[in-house]
This record gives C-alpha cells, structure tokens and sequence, in this order.
C-alpha cells in the first residue's frame, strides 16, 4: 500500500480524515494556480455553515492562492452589477457609449466566492455557470452590446440545512472538487498538515484503462453527465502528479472518487439503477453499508482482468469493491444516510410557481409599462430609458423643461416572489367503494404533504355523503396534523355533490386569498342524488352541482376531476367541462397513481 | 474555452441531436430544434460547432440584416429601394441570446451614441436582425422571461421585426431557425413556445463506457491543442457540409405522394396532435430527410424517422402516462404501421 492509503487506515476518525481531505484539495488548488487561475479554473463546493473550520479552510485557500483577491457575489446581486450594463454617467459625459463591467468579468483571473450558494437565485447560478462555460460574458443590455473574457476560480458554499433545497444540480455539475465541512468539528483543526509535497512532478499521464475505469466508476455513482467524468481525471492527474508521479495509479483514482465524486453521488455503486426509482429503493434499502458492495457483480471484475493483461500492475484489482474497501470508515455510511435525505428534498422540487407582481418579494430587472394604480415607477430606470432621448426631444420641443420624460420610457417596478400552493381534495364518499377511495386520498394527500416540504404545499381533504359535506382536514403543511385528522374515516349513502363542491369553493377562496396557487382534486363519479338543500332527487342534484361549478369560472382554482366509475361516466365528464376542469379517468384509484396525477397537473 | 469551435463532426452519440440540426441547416422553414435534456450533454457544443459547418450565404454588401440580394420579398426597404446591389458571400449568422438580455437589445432600439452627441434619431438594430437569415440560439431556453418569449414567438411567425417608437417606425426582415436547449428539471416551457419549435429531441449522455471514454479522449485532445484538434476533423467536417450542400439543391425536388400523406394524417390523428402545425412539420420533415438521404421520393422509412421528434412535444400531457413523447409516438407508430399492413 502506498503512503496516502496507510495515511489513511491509520487515521483514527472520520473526522480527520475529511480534514486531511480538505487539506489535500488546498495543495492541489495551489499545484493548479501554479500558471495563473486562467489556465486552470480551480472551482470547488464547501458544504458548511460559516464557522471555525470554514474560516480555517478559507484562511488556508487564501494562503496558497495568494496571487489574488478573493471577490465575493453577495445574495442579492442585481443582474446589471452582475454582468455589467451601460454606465450611463459616463456616457452622457463623454458622449460616447461607455460600458462598466460586471463583477464576473472583474473577476477574471480571480477567485470568486459565492456564499448561502443554495439560495441564490436561478438566474444568478445560470449567469454564473454560463459564465464557466463560455469563458466569457456576453452582455446585451440597454442598447449596449459586449463580450468580456471572464475566467474565473471559484469557491460556492452550500450552506443548506437537512430539510432545505440544497444547492442546483446546474451548479454543481460544473464544479471540481466537492467537500463536505459541515460534520467537521473544530477540535480536528488542531492537525495542521505540512506541505509533505516535496517532489512534485510537472505532468502526469491517465492511459485509456484507467480512462475507462474512472468512466465506470463515475457512472456507478450515478452522475451521468459528463463533467464529472472529466473533472475526475484532472483530479486524478493533480493528485499523480503531488506524489511526483508520471502515471495515475489506483491510489490517484481513489483520492479523486473522495474529493470529487463522493459528495454529489446519487447513488451508491452497487445498487446501479434508475434514477426514477431510485427514491424509493434509496428508502427500502436501510442499512447500506460498505460490506454489501462487496456483492459487485462479478462481469465487471471479469471484464477488468481481461482488458487489463496488458497493463501495469497497480491497476490490476481496480474496481467499484476495492473502492470501497478504501475509502475511510463510516464515509459511505454518512454518504447513504445523506443520499436518503437527498431523496426527500430533491433539488428537482420546484418551489412553488414563481409569480411576477407589483407588490411584494424579491425585487427584479423593471420593464417599460404604463403607470396605472397598484404600479410604482421605478424612477432610475425611466430617467436612464429617456436619457438618450434628450437632445432630440429638446431640438424637437419648444418647452424649457429641462428633462424630457415621455410616456414611452416609463418603468415599472416589478417584483418576483414564490407563491405557495394549495391542493384540495373533494371526494365522494358515498356508496360502497367509498371506504377504499378514502384510503386511497388519504394516501395522496400524506405522500403529496412527506414530498412537498420544499415545494411549500399544503393540502386540505373535504369529503361528502348522506346530506351534506364535511371538512377532514383544512388545508395543511403538517404531515402529522393530516395523519391525525385523517385517523377515521367514514364512508356510504348519498352524493350531496353540490353542497361538496360549495365547501370546497369557500375553502378555495380562503387559500386564494392567501396568495397560494390553488388546485382542487375531485374524486367522483359524478352521478349526484342529494340536492343542495338536502333532499333527494338526481335530477335537481345535478342542476344544483353544475350551478355551484359556476362559481369556479374565472375563480382562478385549476380544478382536475378524477372519474372514479368503472366506465367512463359522462356526468363526470360533464362536471368537468364546466369547471374547466382536466378530467382523468381512473377507475381503480391509488394513492400513487393519484399524487402523480395531481403533480402532473400542476 | 478556446477561440475555435469544438468540430460538429467530433460529437461522439447524440445522433439524434445532430440529424435534428442539420435536417434544420437542409430546411430553414422547418421551425427549429428544441433540445432538452440532461445536464452536459454537448447540446451547447453541438449548435456552436453547427455555426462552423455551415456553407457560406450571398449577402448585400453593407447591409445590416444580412439581406439576400435574390429574394426581393424578404429585404429590408434599403436594400428594395437599392438598385444595384453589390453582394459578399457571409457565414451563416449564429446569434446567441445571452441570459438576462434586455428587450431593446433583442428588438433592437434608439442609437444611445449618435442621439447622444448629434441628438440624431437612428436606429440600432438587435440580435434578431443580426440572425436574420441564420440561426438564434438560446441556451437554457426554459429560464427566458416570458414576455421576451412572446416578443420573440411574435417575430418567428412573421419573419418581421416590427419597430414602432417615437418616430422610429420601421421593419425588417428577421428570418430565423430558433434554437432552444434547456433541462426540463429546471423548469417548465410554455405550450405555445413548444409548439413552435418544428423538431424537439431528448438528449442524454450515453451510458456505454467506451462512447464515454471517447467524449474524455477528444475532449482532452480539443482542450490541448485546439487547431490541431479541428485540422484532424477536417475531412469529416467538409463532407457534411457537402452533404447539406447536395440536400439544399435536392429538396426542392422532392415528392410527396398522397399515399405517403395519408399516412402522416394517419399518424397524426392516432396521436391525437393538437393543431395541423404538427402535420405540416412531419411532412417538411420528411422531406428533407428523404433531400439528406438523396432520395427524390418521400418514403415510408422518411416519415417513420422523423416522426417521434416532430411529433412528439406536441403529445397533450397525460397524467397518468409520463413515458416521454418520443416512447408514445413511437408505440403509436408500431401500431399505424401494423393496422397498414393488417389492411
């Protein structure tokens, strides 16, 4: 075993080990600057609350990567200060079209930090990363055209907690190495590593085998896409190359799964499947740990010992169980509790429908609009839109007004802010599969509620039977409020469908208010027989329930009706089409079937 | 990151992706590609290596909407009103549509430095006069504001850019194939801008290894040495450019025959597609894959391969089947095909 792998076995905690890891990401950054941040672009995630160790690993980056200052994207930068625009006091003083750059491109050849990286806004991370993919920033702005050069280093904390949205996939897939400070105590700090590079070689080759294996062992990790795939040979090569080595070897490769893959894997290597199912398994499979992946199948051993005849020796035993074998104790462990924490807040959950208005949230980019009540002029912007415009308005006027503002450049403040949702269930309970389609709500709604914490869900169950209908459970975000509320269920008698849907539409209203997105779910067949007023007669039923849809045209309630009957029964259909409303026929019901059906139609 | 173009050629897998474009680099008029799918992919390097292999076009010299100096009806008024018109051969324009471009800059507005210092009224044009006659691309297509998505879905059905502002009153020819690539995951894209796009494909990166390890090896070898990279490519590069050369002048000349669109309404209607834009983009379509393949008739084979990614964006969304478009019309084809034959 080489000295990086005894290092390790010696290495009494996990803890330490992560340090040492961090430690050793800092040496390689500073092997990659070595030629200037330009020709290697160091880019690094920190999974870490601003603390001691961060603080330490900074002070330490810092050290090395001495050559340059450190720039820092606050949250809440504004797209002009981001990519640049036109200074406009510039321009008018000097008459000619004057461009200020933006922080992206001033920070070219430099470190960039981006803190609280996990609530940035998309456009912010897509700037950002368009940015590391072109190598430049394109602006097109107020009638200013530009490219700066923009390369830039840089370092992105996730400082996302276990129940939050961690940091876009987006982002992260563009980024080298990934560390995970956060289980780091500061008592480890105390172990400071001496550079023990003496001897460091200037290039290092990867030959195809070992190419080919760390595309293997990247795909078993689940990252399909390709970065990370290059990311890890360039790690690899660094680290070969720290050992003053020529050639990667397995330990080069080991180095690079930690610093590089571990902390953004979606899987674990001996469970390769589809990421669609991989939730669920993820959550089936409890005790994972580094004893089962000796289980690996065996072709991928096979093929190895095949393809590697040839080849030098270290190569040999490489493979996803050796892998495993190697990395610190505990490591894979924290890895798969984390990846079932991963599958509950998935960063595919969408927060919410973003809503443009003109009165709360986030402020954002104004447009040019006309100024009605409820808007405010954003004053700046309108003065910058009629600037150009002065000398000819004042050549073409005839009063002294010293400012010519018209109509046409008048821009109006907007604001972004993530609406909440809302989802109601309305289901039929009466007759006798009533019970089971009760069972089958209830399941959707705690699935829709366990799933929808980052998405900011709430959910409400209204059933009706005999005469009237019945408030189960107001609209809710506590899963375990809903378990409690939904304890008993009754079902059988009559379809007062009418006094349901009425119940609904108030409980609708009241959430609408609330500034959430409201949808309404309708479970039922649609043959109603209880008249509002609570007296029997499917004719004067039906008329009641299609007069109360009424109430939903234009409400703003994105209503979906899912036909329960055996046969596709034509007065669901009907109830449908007033609301509005999707209709889905779903003659045996389940929970599963239902919450997709609710999040499709979202 | 370097100067030169990773080469069009060099793409390992996404053939998909790559017929799509140069199906839309063969027909202009087929309405663009849609690209979605997963996080690094190379749709990026695919359309900017596209812009590279593209044959050169005659221009009006001096015009500033790259105007052809044949089609008279598809000028800007200086150059109709121009009698003489001297012209250049041009690359294809490829405009991209940076993120967090402002409206005036897409449309086009006031010259900010001419009304500045002689306070003269003149007009500047934007990006969609820059990529009249050629390519639009934009990338992360699904993060676009929504109004400049109707400014720009207004333009694309025209093929005019319309300026009216304080006495800037003018139009111009704005002609172009949208490109659009974006990861679903980040959000959604509006029907209307889905149903723009003529072809839409699914890209994912391939789960072999050895294709894997290809990507790497160029990849390294590009990042190396760049101009060596494209010089090696060179003789591929140029062959599909002679390829679209050849379905350029053929497509004119290709037939439809009325069994051939029987069968496209045929597909259309067992898939349920809303609209006849769907329709008339399976027909062009196939056509200019029967112009690629160098085929004077349109053929079964034709409409089979284009259909899933003419057809399959415009599927209406069914809750209770979220196999992608691609899957369920190519089901939906398995089974035309056998009722055909049955018949």
């Amino acid at each position: 075993m080489t000295q990086l792998n005894s290092e390790i076995l010696q290495a009494p905690s996990l803890e330490e080990s992560l340090w040492q890891d961090a430690c050793l990401t800092i040496e390689m950054i500073a092997l990659m600057v070595e030629g200037g941040i330009r020709q290697n672009l160091p880019t690094l995630l920190i999974k870490a609350h601003a603390g001691p160790v961060r603080e330490a690993f900074m002070q330490r980056l810092e050290e090395v990567v001495s050559r340059t200052v450190f720039h820092k994207i606050p949250v809440g930068i504004d797209e002009q200060r981001l990519i640049g625009g036109l200074d406009l006091s510039a321009t008018l003083s000097s008459g000619k079209r004057v461009a200020s750059k933006g922080l992206l491109a001033e920070c070219d050849n430099q470190m960039l930090v981006m803190p609280m990286a996990n609530i940035m806004e998309d456009d912010v991370i897509a700037q950002v990363t368009a940015a590391m993919d072109n190598g430049h920033v394109k602006v097109e702005r107020e009638g200013m055209s530009a490219t700066d050069i923009a390369q830039f280093g840089l370092v992105v904390f996730d400082e996302s907690d276990e129940d939050e949205q961690p940091i876009s996939d987006k982002m992260k897939d563009r980024i080298i190495f990934h560390l995970d400070l956060s289980t780091i105590s500061y008592r480890v700090l105390k172990i400071h590593l001496e550079l023990k590079f003496t001897d460091i070689s200037t290039t290092a080759i990867c030959d195809s085998q070992t190419l080919k294996e760390i595309c293997e062992i990247v795909l078993s990790f689940g990252l399909t896409s390709i970065r990370p795939t290059q990311q890890m040979v360039r790690v690899a090569i660094l680290n070969a190359r720290l050992n003053g080595r020529t050639k990667v070897i397995q330990d080069d490769v080991v180095t690079a799964v930690r610093l590089c893959i571990l902390n953004r894997a979606k899987q674990l290597p001996q469970a390769p499947q589809p990421p669609e199912d991989m939730q669920e398994d993820l959550q089936d499979d409890e005790p994972e740990t580094p004893d089962e992946q000796q289980e690996k199948p065996d072709e991928e051993q096979a093929e190895d010992n095949d393809s590697t005849s040839t080849l030098d020796e270290p190569l040999e035993d490489l493979n996803i169980e050796s892998l495993a074998s190697q990395l610190p104790d505990g490591l894979l462990d924290q890895l798969s509790s984390s990846l079932k924490l991963q599958s509950k807040t998935s960063s595919q959950g969408r927060k919410g429908k973003q809503k443009y208005g003109s009165k709360r949230g986030k402020p954002v980019a104004s447009r040019r609009g006309e100024l009605r009540s409820g808007k405010s002029l954003d004053i700046m912007a309108t003065l910058r839109a009629a600037t150009p415009w002065q000398k000819i308005r004042s050549a073409e006027n005839t009063s002294n007004a010293s400012i010519h503002v018209r109509p046409q450049d008048f821009h109006i403040r907007r604001y972004k802010q993530n609406t909440e949702t809302s989802t109601i269930f309305l289901v039929d309970a009466s007759g006798s599969t009533a019970l089971n389609r009760l069972g089958e709500a209830k399941g959707a709604v705690e699935s829709l509620l366990a799933e929808g914490y980052a998405r900011r869900d709430h959910v409400g169950l209204i059933s009706f039977r005999k005469r009237e209908a019945e408030v189960l459970l107001s609209p809710t975000r506590s899963l375990v409020r809903a378990k409690k509320s939904l304890a008993s269920l009754a079902g059988g008698g009559g379809t007062p469908l009418a006094s349901g849907l009425q119940l609904a539409f108030i409980m609708a209203s009241e959430e609408l208010k609330k500034g959430r997105a409201t949808s309404l779910v309708i479970m039922t067949d649609g043959s109603a027989n209880v008249a509002l007023d609570g007296t029997g007669g499917r004719e004067k039923a039906m008329e009641d329930a299609l007069a109360v849809s009424n109430l939903f045209v234009g409400a703003g309630v994105s209503c979906l009706v899912i036909d329960v009957s055996r046969l596709a029964n034509p007065k669901a259909k009907a109830l449908s089409e007033k609301l509005g409303a999707n209709y889905i026929p779903m003659p045996f019901v389940s929970s599963k079937n239902l919450s997709d059906a609710v999040k499709a139609s979202r | 990151m370097a100067s030169v173009t990773y080469p069009f050629a060099a793409i390992v897998g996404q053939e998909q992706l790559k017929h799509a474009l140069l199906l839309s680099a063969v027909d202009a008029s087929l309405g663009g590609v849609l690209a979605l799918g997963d996080r690094g992919t190379g749709k990026t390097t695919a359309v900017r290596g596209l812009a590279a292999l593209l044959p050169e076009v005659e221009a009006v010299k001096g015009c500033r909407y790259n105007c052809s100096p044949d089609s008279q009806k598809a000028q800007c008024k200086e150059c109709t009103e121009e009698t003489e018109l001297k012209s250049h051969k041009i690359a294809v324009p490829v405009v991209d549509l940076p993120l967090g471009v402002t409206e005036d800059r897409v449309l086009g507005a006031l010259d900010i430095e001419k009304a500045l210092v002689n306070g003269e009224k003149s007009f500047e044009p934007g990006l969609l006069a820059d990529a009249n006659r050629g390519f639009l691309y934009i990338d992360e297509v699904n993060l676009l504001e929504d109004h400049l998505v109707d400014v720009l879905l207004d333009v694309a059905v025209s093929g005019w850019n319309v300026v009216e502002r304080e006495g800037l009153s003018l139009k111009h020819p704005a002609r172009f194939v949208l490109i659009g690539s974006g990861n679903p995951e980040e959000g959604d894209l509006r029907p209307q801008l889905l149903d723009r796009f003529g072809l839409s494909v699914d890209v994912s990166t391939p789960t072999e290894i050895s294709q894997r390890v290809e990507v790497i090896k160029r990849r390294d070898a590009y990042e190396r040495n760049p101009e060596e990279f494209v010089q090696k490519w060179k003789r591929e590069t140029s062959k599909l450019r002679n390829r679209i050369k050849r379905a350029k002048d053929l497509i004119a000349e290709v037939e439809v025959s009325d069994q051939m669109l029987g069968l496209i309404a045929e597909i259309c209607i067992a898939l349920g597609t809303d609209g006849l834009r769907g329709e008339l983009t399976l027909i062009k379509s196939a056509r200019a894959e029967a112009a690629w393949c160098g085929d004077l008739q349109v053929s079964e084979t034709h409409i089979l391969k284009m259909a899933p990614s003419a057809l399959g964006h415009r599927l209406r969304r069914n809750p209770l089947d979220d196999s992608k478009g691609m899957v369920r019309v190519e089901r939906v084809l398995e089974q035309v095909i056998t009722d055909r034959n049955a018949a």
